[in-house]
């Protein structure tokens, strides 16, 4: 028997009057047994297309279906070179081909609405409803308006923030284009946790990048929820370089947090920081897990998914996993990276899983890059591995804190490296 | 249901199950393929196509075990490696090396 393959032995089955399915091996009695189990993954960002690439990648006879509304993704790393006029909206939109014709992914444009857990099915917007055996979740981020009273979905159309790529990024784009010289761009940033920790200091450094160039009376207030750090002093050391008198950085941690915004006089308030007006207002709110996983129970009352480090296994709803920002992965932080590493580590766990086998201790390895301008760049690495279940960090860290010019030059070239491996890398593509 | 029916329901689907994890479903990733595809995020797909980042395919074994331990030791200088490679052991640094240079030439 160990020499048959996979698919004589269905036959065999089915000779013997056993039926065989997308999900499975339905013995009579109903009873689901074997591989060629229906994995169904939502949403196809960092997390899910990895997800789904790699599922197909461990094992060919998984059938994978992807779910995601929109034919193409554009991605949040490197918009902001996008809003400094560095590259193009192009650059940063990929699509799904990759792993459907490289990868055998099946891949359904559509949004899911809700997610049963018992019944293990979900419904598309389209009334349709799907079946799985495993489901993993990827949904990214959503915005807790109700935080910053003015702020709303609508008025981020007046005020925008630009922290999912796309329409957003063009606005601001274009609101900064329109700009006068010697404006002020007022860039508020949420407390952690968030997407992409470091990419508010990318941003105001790429936005200065492009206003010293073109309009270089004017200024950047940067309110920052997040307070100081060793890496933020990385950045204000370039910036005194690069862009001097340009960024002017405010502790918005705690009592300076933003509370209130007003769409109609371009200006927000924190209780500390009193009252700040702009010509442009980049209000990027604070987050939590994308809608529908809190929809399907998967968030605890802090609006993340609790999740098993070691395979994404949501800690609330069986047979569903959660991955991406939308779980809970500290120290990991919410980026693309992180993403991307846990697809992988998800897919292998639930091949894994699905063939008896378990998981070896491997480590979880993350990096993010930022660009000061396109010559210089700064990068933040980790490298994780599981110690009694929870994820420690045992490596990486920041860029050296003292670096010649080449140094930099490098790592601006490495992160338009890092960029083209992990687009190809997430979408399938060879 | 008949209790003869059921018990002879019940032996198949363990006979079944013992065959599918014995001899259909696929073999799981291990260890070295798992790390391995870590490294694929920054430097492309089989260790090629992202552009300034080296290219981890075709380089001899002993290359790469070199590398990565004057990285992990400080001898070798680097950028990012460095930061990365102080988290292996020697034998993942082997394994890994041994993993690149595999791939097809
Ligand atoms: C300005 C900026 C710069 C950044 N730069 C970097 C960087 O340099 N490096 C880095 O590593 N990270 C970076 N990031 C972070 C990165 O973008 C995110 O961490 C990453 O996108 C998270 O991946 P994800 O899969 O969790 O979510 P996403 O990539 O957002 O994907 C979620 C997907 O789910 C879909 N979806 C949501 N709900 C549903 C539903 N109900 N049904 C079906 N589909 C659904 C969405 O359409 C979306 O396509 C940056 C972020 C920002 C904002």
């Amino acid at each position: 028997m160990n020499q048959i393959n996979r698919r004589k032995f269905i036959k065999l089955l089915g000779a013997a009057g056993v039926a065989s399915t997308t999900s499975g091996l339905i013995l009579p009695g109903g009873a689901i047994a074997g591989s060629k189990a229906r994995v169904v993954v939502v949403g196809g960002g960092f997390g899910g297309a990895t997800c789904a690439c790699y599922l197909r990648r461990y094992d060919s006879s998984l059938d994978v279906t992807l779910i995601e509304p929109n034919n193409q993704f554009i991605t949040c790393p490197f918009s902001n070179t996008v809003l400094a006029g560095i590259k193009s909206l192009d650059f940063i939109t990929h699509n799904y081909d990759g792993l459907h014709k490289n990868y055998g992914v099946k891949i359904i444009h559509d949004t899911v609405i809700s997610i049963d857990a018992t019944a293990k099915n979900l419904k598309l917007k389209n009334g349709k409803t799907l079946k799985y055996d495993k489901l993993v979740v990827s949904p990214g981020i959503s915005f807790n308006w109700d935080e910053i009273e003015g702020a709303s979905e609508e008025n981020s159309k007046i005020m925008p923030h630009a922290w999912k790529a796309g329409t957003q990024t063009t606005l601001l784009r274009k609101q900064l284009e329109a700009m006068k010289d010697g404006g002020k761009v007022i860039i508020a940033a949420p407390r952690k946790p968030f997407r992409a920790p470091p990419a508010p200091y990318e941003r105001a450094s790429l936005i200065a990048y492009y206003l010293k160039k073109t309009k270089p009376s004017s200024k950047i207030l940067f309110v920052d929820s997040s307070g100081d750090s060793e890496e933020l002093a990385m950045f204000r050391k370039g910036w005194e370089k690069l862009y001097k008198g340009m960024i002017e950085w405010v502790d918005g941690s705690e009592q300076g947090e933003i509370i209130s915004a007003d769409a109609k006089t371009l200006s927000l308030t924190g209780r500390t920081v009193g009252n700040l007006k702009g010509d442009i207002v980049n209000l990027i709110p604070p987050q939590r897990a994308g809608d529908i996983a809190r929809v399907a129970g998967l968030t605890d009352k802090s609006g993340w998914c609790p999740v098993s480090q070691q395979n994404f296994a949501s800690r609330l709803q069986k047979d569903i996993h959660v991955i991406g920002d939308a779980c809970i992965a500290d120290p990991m932080q919410k980026t693309g990276h992180s993403a991307n590493t846990q697809g992988k580590i998800c897919a292998a766990a639930i091949v894994t899983e699905l063939s008896g086998g378990t998981m070896p201790d491997v480590t979880y390895n993350v990096s993010i890059y930022s660009l000061l301008n396109p010559k210089y760049a700064l990068s933040s690495a980790g490298v994780y591995r599981l110690k009694n279940g929870k994820l420690k960090q045992v490596a990486g860290g920041l860029s050296a804190k003292k670096a010649s010019r080449k140094t930099r030059l490098k790592e601006a070239r490495f992160a338009s490296g890092w960029y083209k491996g992990i687009t190809m890398d997430t979408f399938g593509k060879t | 249901m008949k209790r003869n029916t059921f018990m002879q329901l019940m032996a198949f689907s363990a006979v079944t199950s013992l065959f599918l994890t014995n001899a259909v479903m696929a073999e799981a990733p291990d260890k070295a393929r798992i790390m391995a595809d870590a490294c694929q995020t920054c430097h492309g797909p089989n260790g090629v196509g992202s552009g300034k980042i080296p290219e981890l395919k075709g380089l001899e074994k002993s290359d790469i075990t070199e590398s990565l331990l004057g990285f992990r030791s400080g001898d070798e200088k680097s950028t990012i490696m460095g930061r990365y490679v102080k988290a292996l052991s020697d034998d993942e640094i082997n394994m890994l090396a041994e993993y690149f240079a595999g791939l097809d030439k």
